[in-house]
C-alpha cells in the first residue's frame, strides 16, 4: 500500500486510526503490529512470512545474546543476525544483478528465473539488523517481547520507504506513549506539507523526467533539463515520504528524527551527506564505517573506507551497476573533501557560489542514479554535453503548467524556506492553513488524474 | 533537534495556534472518514447495491479468492471499487479538475483543448508512424485474408476509411492549422496500404474536405466528442452511396423510396468532454445508444460542453406502408460492417443516400476489427450481400490493435 492513494487515505487511515485510538494502551502494539502487517500485506501477502522471518531471526538472536554480562557467545549470534539478514536482502535483491552479469559473459549462462523484490526489504534489514548489533554493543538490552520487535520493524508508517528508525529511537515510546492534540496536529501538518510535496512537486516534475529519459538522442536542453527536474523530483518524493512517516508517527505516539536537513543548502558534498537521509548515513556511519575502522587507522584508510561505505551505499539503493557508479562518485568526492580538510574543492569561493555548485555535484550524479543501463547514461551524457545539439525540451502539451510551476517552487522550496517539521514547530495559523489548503488540492490532483478511460472512449 | 526547535515545541500556543490545530485534526478526519462513512451507511445500513452516484469509471466489488490475494489483484481491484464509488472521489475531482478548466490549465485524460474550446485526443495527432510501418507485414496479410474470405462468399470487400476530427477540423486542433507531419501523411499512407493489398476504398477524408469547403460555417464533428455530427454522417454516406453506385452500378439492385423517421435529440457530454473529469454523472437509459446510459452535466461548466445530440430512424417506404429499418435484412446486397460511427447516424445518411435497404453489424471499437470479428462468421458462400463495407475509424487503424490484428 502506497501513502499516496486513495485507499490509504480514505481508508486504511481513517479504519486504523479509529481501531488504534479506541484500543487501551496496552493494546495498541497489537493494533499497530496487525494494522502494519496488513499495510504491508496489501501488496503480495505471503511476503509477510518474510518480514516475520527477519523479525523472527533477530530476536532469537538478541536474546540469545543476552545482556552484555551475560557471559555468553555474543559475537557468534550478531554475526549470524547480520549475516541472515545480509543473505535475505543478497538473494532478494541482488541475486537478479549478479546472475543477469555473469549470464552476459558467462560462456555457460545459469537458467535463472527472476527474484521479486518484497517492497521494503532494504529499510526492514537494516532496521532488525541494526537492532541486532545495538544488542550486541550493549547499547539496548534485548527485547523481550517478540510482539513488541515485530511492531518495532514492521511500522507502517516508516516500513516501505524509511526512514530507518533505531531501536533505541522509539524503544521507551514502543512500551509508553501518547498523543495529546498538539501531537496529533503537527503530525496532521507534516502529513499534509509531506503529500503536497510528493504530490504537487514531485510527481509533476518526474512528468519532464519521465519524457526525457525516454528520448533516444536528447539534445542539451532536454538533457540538462531533465537532469535537473530529476533532483526536484528525488528530493520532494523521498523527503515528502519522509515528512509523512514522521507525521503519522507523531499520530501514533511516536517521535521520529528528522530524515532531511534542507539537503540542497549544503555547501560541500561532505555537509550534503549531512543533510540528505540522515537516518541512512547514520546508519552506515555507525554500522559500517566506523567498523570498518572509520578515521582511527590514519588517513589512507580513512579514505578507503569512505569510499568502500559509498559503494555498498550506492548498493544500496538499487541493484545497478549505475548505482555502484553512483556510489563511487560521491566516495571520491567525500575522499577528496576530507584530504582538503573538509572543504568542497571549490571552497575558496563565495557561499551561494559553493551551494549552486554542490547542487551541480549532485545533480550530475543523479544521472547515474535515474539511468537503468550504461547505454541509457551514454545517452544522457552525450545529451548533457551538446552532443546532440541544444535541441528543445519535450513538448508536455497540457502538463507543462503543472511541470514548469512544480520546478520553480520546488527550487524555491529546497533552497529558500525553512523545513517542513521547522514550519510545523513554527506553527504560523496561516501557513499551517495553507499547508491544508495544499493538502486538500494534492488529494484532488491525485484522484484527478486517477481517472480510468471511460467505456464509450475505449472503442 | 536542535535547541531552537526544542523550544518551539515547548512554546506555549496562542488561541489561533490552538485553532488552526483543532480545525486541522477534526477537519482532514472527517474528510477521510467520509468515504467509508458514507460507504457503510449508503451500502450497509440502507442496503442499496448501486453507487450513491453513477460514474462510468466505476466497477463491482470483487469476489474474493485466495488466488486474486495471493497476487494482489483483488487488492487492486478492490481499490478501484472503493475509490470510484466514494461520493468524495467524485466531488474532489470534479471541483479541482473544473478549477483547472477555468483558470485555463486543463488537465484531463488524454484531453487536448483546442480552439472554441473543441476539445481533442492529444495522442490522435501523433500516431507511432515508425512502430505502425514495422508491424505492415502482420497487418497486410491479415486484410489480405479478409479480402479473401469476403470473395470466397462472392462478394467484394470495400473500406471507409473515416477521418478523426482532427483532419477534418484542423484548424481548431492549432491556429495554424497545420498538423504535425506524422499525422498529416497518415490517411494517404493507410489508404496506399489498401490499394497495396488490392482492397478498394473511399476516400471519405476528401469528402469532409469538399463538405467543409461547400459550407465553411458547418461543423462536421462535435465539439466535446470523438464522433461526427448528422453533417458529417451525410457527407459520407453521399461518398460512400456515389462511389458503390460507380463501381457496382446495377448488381446493387434499384433504388427504393426512403423516409428519416424516429428522431431523438438528447443534451449529453460527449466522449472526450467526459474525460476530462468534470461534475457529469451516467444516467442508466436503455433507450439510449448501445451503451444504456448517457452523460449529463451536473455543473455550468459541464452544462456548456454539453451538446445535442440527434439521432434518426430510416424507414422503407412501401406501397403498403412504412418499414422501419433495423439493419437486419440478410438480403440486403450492401452488408456494412461498422463502428460507432455507424452507430452515430452513419449507417442510416448511408442507407438514405444509397436508396436501398442494408444489412448491419456494428460493434464498438474504432479499429474496426471487433465489428470484423463479429461478422465474419456469416461471411460464407451463399450469402446475399455483393459488397461488405467495412468501416474503419482512422485513429484506430493506427492503434496497436493493428500490430498484430486478429
Amino acid at each position: 500500500m502506497v501513502f499516496a492513494s486513495f485507499f490509504f487515505l480514505f481508508w486504511f487511515l481513517p479504519v486504523f486510526l479509529t481501531v488504534y485510538l479506541a484500543a487501551p494502551p496496552r493494546w495498541r502494539n497489537l493494533a499497530l503490529t496487525l494494522g502494519s502487517l496488513v499495510f504491508y500485506g496489501w501488496w503480495r501477502p505471503h511476503y509477510v512470512l518474510l518480514m516475520l522471518l527477519c523479525v523472527a531471526l533477530d530476536y532469537g538472536a538478541a536474546l540469545a545474546m543476552g545482556t552484555k554480562d551475560s557471559g555468553r557467545n555474543r559475537r557468534f549470534w550478531v554475526v549470524f543476525a547480520v549475516v541472515t539478514n545480509l543473505a535475505l536482502l543478497g538473494w532478494f535483491k541482488y541475486s537478479n544483478l549478479l546472475v543477469g552479469s555473469w549470464n552476459a559473459v558467462a560462456p555457460w549462462p545459469i537458467a535463472w528465473e527472476q527474484v521479486l523484490l518484497p517492497v521494503g526489504i532494504s529499510f526492514f534489514t537494516f532496521q532488525a539488523m541494526s537492532y541486532a548489533i545495538d544488542v550486541h554493543r550493549g547499547d539496548v538490552p534485548p527485547e523481550r517481547s517478540f510482539l513488541d520487535l515485530l511492531c518495532y520493524v514492521s511500522m507502517f508508517p516508516q516500513l516501505v520507504a524509511g526512514p530507518i528508525v533505531r531501536y533505541s529511537d522509539v524503544r521507551r515510546e514502543l512500551h509508553e506513549r501518547s498523543v495529546d492534540l498538539r501531537m496529533a496536529s503537527d503530525g496532521v501538518f507534516l502529513l499534509a506539507l509531506g503529500f503536497a510535496k510528493k504530490v504537487l512537486i514531485a510527481d509533476a516534475a518526474g512528468e519532464l523526467v519521465d519524457d526525457v529519459y525516454a528520448l533516444d538522442a536528447p539534445g542539451a536542453l532536454a538533457a540538462w533539463g531533465g537532469a535537473v527536474a530529476y533532483s526536484v523530483q528525488l528530493y520532494f518524493d523521498f523527503s515528502g515520504y519522509s515528512d509523512m512517516a514522521v507525521g503519522l508517527g507523531l499520530m501514533l505516539g511516536f517521535r521520529f528524527p528528522p530524515n532531511f536537513l534542507s539537503p540542497y543548502r549544503a555547501h560541500s558534498v561532505t555537509e550534503f551527506w549531512r543533510r540528505w537521509h540522515v537516518s541512512l548515513s547514520t546508519w552506515l556511519r555507525d554500522y559500517l564505517y566506523v567498523p570498518l575502522g572509520g578515521n582511527r587507522r590514519g588517513e589512507a584508510i580513512a579514505q578507503r573506507n569512505v569510499m568502500i561505505t559509498m559503494l555498498l551505499g550506492g548498493l544500496w539503493h538499487g541493484a545497478s551497476w549505475t548505482f555502484l557508479l553512483w556510489g563511487a562518485w560521491h566516495g571520491a568526492f567525500l575522499a577528496l573533501e576530507r584530504r582538503m580538510g573538509r572543504s568542497a574543492p571549490y571552497g575558496w569561493l563565495p557561499r551561494p557560489l559553493q551551494v549552486a555548485l554542490t547542487f551541480l555535484v549532485w545533480t550530475l550524479s543523479l544521472v547515474l542514479f535515474r539511468c537503468q543501463t550504461m547505454g541509457e547514461l551514454g545517452q544522457m551524457v552525450a545529451g548533457m554535453r551538446g552532443a546532440n545539439g541544444l535541441g528543445a525540451l519535450p513538448g508536455l502539451g497540457q502538463r507543462a503548467p503543472d511541470v514548469a510551476i512544480a520546478l520553480v517552487a520546488g527550487l524555491g522550496i529546497a533552497f529558500f524556506l525553512p523545513r517542513s517539521d521547522q514550519l510545523v514547530a513554527r506553527c504560523h495559523p496561516l501557513v499551517m492553513l495553507g499547508a491544508l489548503l495544499a493538502f486538500v488540492v494534492a488529494i484532488a490532483q491525485l484522484l484527478g488524474q486517477d481517472m480510468v478511460a471511460f467505456l464509450y472512449f475505449q472503442f | 533537534m536542535t535547541t531552537t526547535e526544542a523550544a518551539l515545541a515547548a512554546a506555549p500556543q496562542t488561541p489561533a495556534q490552538w485553532a488552526v490545530r483543532w480545525f486541522a485534526v477534526v477537519a482532514i478526519g472527517a474528510l477521510f472518514a467520509s468515504a467509508p462513512i458514507a460507504h457503510v451507511v449508503w451500502h450497509g445500513l440502507l442496503g442499496r447495491d448501486e453507487a450513491l452516484l453513477p460514474l462510468r469509471t466505476q466497477t463491482k466489488a470483487p469476489t474474493p479468492s485466495v488466488t486474486a490475494a495471493l497476487d494482489g489483484s483483488w487488492m487492486a481491484q478492490t481499490e478501484k471499487h472503493l475509490r470510484e464509488d466514494a461520493p468524495t472521489t467524485w466531488w474532489l475531482r470534479s471541483a479541482w479538475n473544473e478549477l483547472r478548466y477555468r483558470l485555463g490549465a486543463p488537465r484531463g485524460q488524454d484531453v487536448l483543448v483546442g480552439a472554441d474550446e473543441w476539445l481533442f485526443l492529444d495522442y490522435v495527432a501523433r500516431p507511432d508512424i515508425a512502430g505502425w510501418r514495422r508491424a505492415a507485414r502482420g497487418r497486410l496479410a491479415f486484410l489480405a485474408a479478409v479480402r479473401d474470405q469476403v470473395k470466397a462468399a462472392g462478394a467484394e470487400l470495400v473500406i471507409a476509411l473515416v477521418p478523426d476530427k482532427e483532419r477534418v477540423h484542423a484548424e481548431k486542433w492549432a491556429p495554424s492549422g497545420v498538423l504535425p507531419p506524422a499525422k498529416s501523411g497518415s490517411y494517404a499512407a493507410a489508404m496506399a496500404e489498401f490499394a497495396e493489398v488490392g482492397i478498394p476504398a473511399v476516400d471519405l477524408a476528401a469528402a469532409m474536405a469538399a463538405a467543409r469547403a461547400a459550407a465553411p460555417g458547418q461543423d462536421l464533428y462535435y465539439r466535446g466528442d470523438t464522433h461526427w455530427r448528422k453533417e458529417g454522417a451525410l457527407a459520407a454516406g453521399a461518398a460512400t452511396a456515389a462511389f458503390l453506385e460507380a463501381r457496382f452500378g446495377d448488381a446493387l439492385g434499384a433504388r427504393v423510396p426512403m423516409a428519416l423517421s424516429g428522431l431523438t435529440s438528447t443534451r449529453l457530454i460527449g466522449d472526450i468532454a467526459a474525460n476530462l473529469g468534470l461534475a457529469i454523472v451516467d444516467l442508466p437509459d436503455p433507450g439510449f445508444a448501445l451503451v444504456g446510459r448517457r452523460t449529463v452535466p451536473l455543473s455550468l461548466l459541464a452544462d456548456r460542453l454539453a451538446e445535442s445530440r440527434e439521432f434518426y430512424g430510416l424507414q422503407l417506404v412501401t406501397p403498403t406502408g412504412r418499414v422501419g429499418m433495423f439493419g437486419t435484412d440478410e438480403s440486403a446486397p450492401v452488408w456494412l460492417v461498422g463502428t460507432s460511427f455507424a452507430h452515430e447516424n452513419g449507417a442510416n445518411a448511408f442507407a438514405l443516400q444509397h436508396g436501398r435497404a442494408i444489412r448491419t453489424t456494428i460493434a464498438f471499437g474504432a479499429s474496426g476489427l471487433e465489428a470484423m470479428a463479429a461478422a465474419r462468421p456469416g461471411i460464407r458462400p451463399g450469402m446475399k450481400a455483393k459488397v461488405v463495407l467495412w468501416e474503419i475509424v482512422e485513429r484506430g487503424y493506427f492503434d496497436p490493435q493493428w500490430r498484430e490484428p486478429r
